[in-house]
């Protein structure tokens, strides 16, 4: 039970928390979702090519870092609007796995490498929970991260400090695109398959988190904690059969929006979009 | 009118020159016959009339839902529960109809309408009320409450309502008599494409004409000088969400009424997004839906050509749209 709480956990820990570097730095990146069903596909690829574990992750950690690159180059160089680029990237990453997918394994559906390394149960809630304390220390206690959180509250006081709010915005983008990357690996590598849908709703799930949880490292952890809990309480109704497994499916989209209503208004903090 | 086409079409221009050439470009380099493959994704739509039809047909459904997204940018909202919405309209449609086969044909056709447009009114003014009352964005409302419909969707279709003869899974066929009547068949082009041409047309004068209007897109270009001068911007999120997610409830029943005519599992998938491209790179003008619905659906039924050939597999249409959406308000390339 716990076992499976903490890996239900791993991933949506990890991409909130690459969720919370950007959103300190002011960007709203709903990116999340597509980086991770990219970065879940790339680390199953690698790592039953290579036959490594090491070398999926790896795998994973590139792919997101390119989607990243494309949604940076979009919303820093281009000045697109953040919000419509991260719906590009989502948009891009279904075609690209599928493109890939279909040219490496033949089939668009779910895939299931006879060759891949086993993963330990363990290894990524054990990681995500290093990583939260990590977050916490790198943007509280650090320098650049620092830098991050005045990007977020006010890129005016950055510019006079002589800092460049792009270059920040690009760091913070680059630390979240790596923790989403391990977020995707965290999904298929464990599993041992990638299924098409295996990111659905996470990353906006994880972006519902950020901010339940305060923008804060150690406050995302109970909020996901809340979150796998419910998960595995639907899974095992679906599990009962006693509601219709796409019910159940569609019902974490409507918790979530409930428990965001009800904290929103608790805590009466506007999510900020910032029009073209 | 002249002066808004004039600064905005050269833009929906570049975006659909700069989408056939990246599409040319991948067919160049992964095509194993690029000349064969770039004439099937330009010119199959004109093959025959019966690709001609489909592809003004996909048009028309494109038009309706980037439409629906007009509203939305126009009156300062984000609406990202077109899927959902369009996904609410067709069910809503299939079932009533599958209900109550005994109507009369057009009684059955407005009421279903009808119908789907008050449910999907309700979900997009879910939205509104939601913002106005918590002062949540509608940019999570609409999409989380699009997702969770989109999955209640499917239980009913491989479900309660699943045709058990079919070896797809999908609803019933609804009654011929409620079908709308073709215009070029055996394609699916229907009358729906002179009703929806209405409605392009009076969205444009609504908009542009119209106290009304004015006041919608006045809280588009600046929501706080909309309230100085005197606009109830509550009354007024809430009217843009219903009216957006209104039409794209017809979308889904005209996508029911006239093309598919059951309710074939994901038949919404794509025309969401699809018209939040098509709304966008026009600068969200409602004339420019038009021409910029015949591109995409152009591009989308070139690629599916290319798909049903075999000789690519790729998504190509997607990508395009992926790379639409990442430029498409570059703050770069927009000089109004």
């Amino acid at each position: 039970m716990i076992e499976s709480l903490l890996t239900l956990t791993a991933p949506l820990l990890l991409a909130a928390l690459g969720g919370l570097y950007s959103e300190r730095a002011g960007i709203l990146n709903i990116s999340l979702e597509g980086l991770m069903l990219f970065s879940a596909y790339a680390a199953l690829h690698v790592a039953s090519l290579t036959g490594s574990l090491a070398a999926g992750l790896l795998g994973a950690l590139g792919a997101s870092l390119a989607l990243t690159l494309l949604f940076g180059l979009s919303s820093l160089v281009l000045k697109n609007d953040p919000f419509v680029s991260g719906l590009g990237i989502n948009l891009l990453a279904y075609p690209m796995v599928k493109t890939l997918s279909k040219i490496s394994y033949g089939t668009e559906g779910t895939l299931r490498p006879e060759n891949l390394p086993s993963c330990g149960s363990l290894f990524f809630p054990v990681l995500a929970l290093l990583l939260t304390g990590i977050t916490y220390l790198f943007l509280e206690k650090t320098h650049p991260g620092r830098l991050i959180r005045l990007c977020g509250g006010s890129e005016r006081r950055l510019r006079e400090k002589g800092h460049s709010p792009e270059k920040v915005k690009w760091l913070a983008l680059v630390m979240g695109s790596l923790l989403a990357g391990l977020s995707g690996a965290s999904l298929s590598l464990p599993l041992g398959a990638f299924v098409p849908g295996i990111s659905a709703g996470k990353g906006w799930i994880a972006l519902v988190a950020v901010y339940l949880g305060g923008r804060k490292p150690f406050g995302i952890l109970p909020a996901m904690l809340f979150f796998s809990l419910f998960d595995l309480w639907a899974m095992n109704l679906q599990h009962y059969g006693r509601i219709p497994t796409d019910i159940v499916l569609g019902l974490p989209y409507f918790l979530t929006l409930v428990l965001t209503i009800l904290i929103h208004i608790v805590k009466n903090r506007d999510f900020t979009i910032k029009k073209w | 009118m002249k002066s808004l086409i004039k600064r905005r079409g050269p833009f929906l221009i570049f975006m659909m020159i700069l989408a056939y050439l990246v599409s040319a470009l991948i067919l160049l380099l992964l095509h194993p016959d690029p000349p064969a493959g770039l004439r099937s994704l330009f010119l199959s739509p004109f093959a025959t009339p019966m690709a001609l039809g489909n592809w003004l047909n996909r048009a028309v459904l494109f038009m309706l839902s980037g439409t629906a997204v007009v509203y939305a940018f126009q009156g300062g909202e984000f609406n990202l529960g077109g899927e959902g919405q369009i996904c609410l309209g067709g069910l809503a449609t299939v079932i009533f109809l599958l209900r109550f086969p005994d109507l009369w044909g057009p009684a059955g056709i407005i009421l279903a309408l009808l119908l789907s447009a008050l449910l999907a009114g309700v979900l997009g003014g879910l939205s509104g009320v939601i913002k106005n009352f918590t002062g949540l964005s509608e940019v999570i409302t609409t999409y989380l409450l699009s997702m969770g419909i989109i999955h209640f969707s499917r239980y009913f279709i491989t479900g309660p309502f699943k045709d058990e003869n079919s070896y797809l899974v999908t609803t019933p066929e609804i009654p011929l008599r409620f079908q709308l009547p073709g215009l070029l068949p055996p394609s699916h082009l229907n009358i729906s494409l002179f009703f929806v041409l209405l409605l392009v047309l009076g969205t444009y004068l609504f908009l542009y004409y119209r106290p009304a209007g004015y006041e919608w897109r006045l809280c588009g270009i600046n929501g706080e000088f909309a309230s100085y001068c005197g606009i109830n911007r509550k009354r007024q999120t809430l009217k843009t969400l219903i009216v957006s997610g209104g039409i794209n409830g017809l979308a889904g029943s005209v996508l029911i009424l006239g093309t598919s005519h059951r309710g074939i599992q994901d038949f919404f998938s794509g025309y969401g997004w699809n018209g939040m491209a098509v709304s966008l790179i026009g600068g969200n003008h409602p004339l420019l839906v038009i021409p910029s619905a015949l591109f995409f659906s152009h591009l989308v039924q070139g690629a599916e050509r290319l798909n049903l050939l075999g000789q690519f597999t790729y998504a190509l249409d997607g990508f395009i749209m992926a790379l639409i959406f990442l430029v498409v308000t570059s703050g770069r390339l927009h000089r109004d």
